[in-house]
């Protein structure tokens, strides 16, 4: 048997030295390298809301605030639009022309029946005095006592209108 | 898949490669960490670590020098550390007399490797450390004393003492040489 250090023994041994680990042991370095590896994609999902990300936020939240105080200004200017659009609604007049033949025939009417002359008007008097009415050619005046009256002024109208 | 189809696998981080690595390099690596810690659980809590570190650190591997020996590395330092937290190595490294070796004597070939681990965790921590650091793995008193944060002496001393104490367990253990061990047998 050659003469060797005992210890050059020990070296050779141990390279033998063997043992299978547990399966925890690959288990827990699975889980560990997991936990490491897809780092980008988890950790918008994971981490807690960045500066940054809080940032964003506000500044979407202000965003639609400004947009939704537009939107309810805007609702309001709304009736006062339509009202100044109702004024541009303009009525039609139609223009109708009459023939001159037409025209002829109402002036004829119109020559035909002239229009009443005005009556004088009855100027009242006092009280105690007598209202006469004449006739042009008559000289029968018609005395109309104030107890009379009332039956007669019919007759007068009658009389009047007959003119 | 050779090793290099491996490791540049492993660098974009594909589960299979990594797990292909893990199958091919863990049961060797606890093996190493079973030299350093004695309890089984520390052993395989610093195994896990050591190739959690081998995983996302796998782009410093150049490529120079095997890459069992870069995750040995790893897996070796993560032994230490874990030896540190438990304060295992404050007090270990007392400086003792230095003892004279005498000639070793002819040793048993059939050492089991199981053997080797029941007299390594007969020794103080201190002690241990130091003769895996430098008889085992390879390491220069210079490397081993910057790895433990102690003197080159403090090694050397360490070592030293480490290995008196080991040819004591193998005198008590019946291991001077198999001759001996075999007559003992016959005898008894």
């Amino acid at each position: 048997m050659a003469k060797k250090d005992i210890f050059d023994l020990f070296r050779e041994k141990a390279s033998e030295l063997e043992q299978e680990p547990t399966p925890q042991a690959w288990s827990r370095i699975e889980r560990r390298l997991q936990a490491n590896r897809p780092s980008i994609r988890r950790t918008p999902v994971r981490r807690l809301p960045s500066p940054m990300g809080i940032a964003a936020g506000l500044a979407l939240l202000m965003g639609l605030s400004v947009v939704f105080m537009w939107l309810a200004e805007a609702e309001q200017q709304t009736p006062v639009l339509a009202q100044e659009q109702l004024q541009f609604e303009v009525e039609e007049l139609v223009l109708k022309t009459a023939k001159d033949d037409e025209v002829a025939a109402l002036v004829e009417i119109a020559q035909a029946n002239p229009l009443p002359k005005p009556v004088k008007p009855i100027v009242e008097g006092n009280a105690n005095q007598r209202l006469v009415a004449k006739t042009d050619h008559t000289s029968q005046p018609i005395e109309i006592t104030p107890s009379r009256i009332d039956s007669n002024t019919n007759g007068q109208a009658e009389e009047r209108a007959s003119r | 898949m050779t090793e290099a189809e491996l490791i540049k696998a492993c660098r974009v981080l594909d589960p299979l490669a990594q797990r292909k690595v893990y199958e091919t390099y863990s049961p060797k690596m606890l093996g190493v960490c079973r030299r350093y810690l004695k309890r089984a659980e520390d052993a395989e809590d610093a195994l896990v670590e050591g190739f959690c570190k081998v995983f996302t650190n796998i782009k410093q591997y150049t490529g120079n020098g095997s890459f069992e020996g870069w995750i040995r590395r790893i897996v070796v330092n993560e032994c230490l550390m874990a030896l540190r937290k438990k304060h295992a190595l404050k007090n270990a490294f007392e400086i003792q007399e230095h003892f004279d070796l005498r000639d070793n004597q002819n040793v048993v070939a059939e050492l089991a490797a199981q053997d080797i681990l029941r007299l390594l965790n007969q020794l103080p921590n201190g002690y241990r450390t130091v003769f895996n650091l430098y008889v085992i793995e390879g390491y220069k008193h210079r490397e081993i004393a910057d790895l433990l944060n102690i003197s080159i002496n403090t090694s050397k001393s360490q070592l030293i003492l480490a290995k008196k104490r080991l040819q004591q367990l193998l005198l008590e253990n019946n291991y001077p040489g198999a001759e001996a061990r075999i007559r003992k047998l016959a005898n008894g």
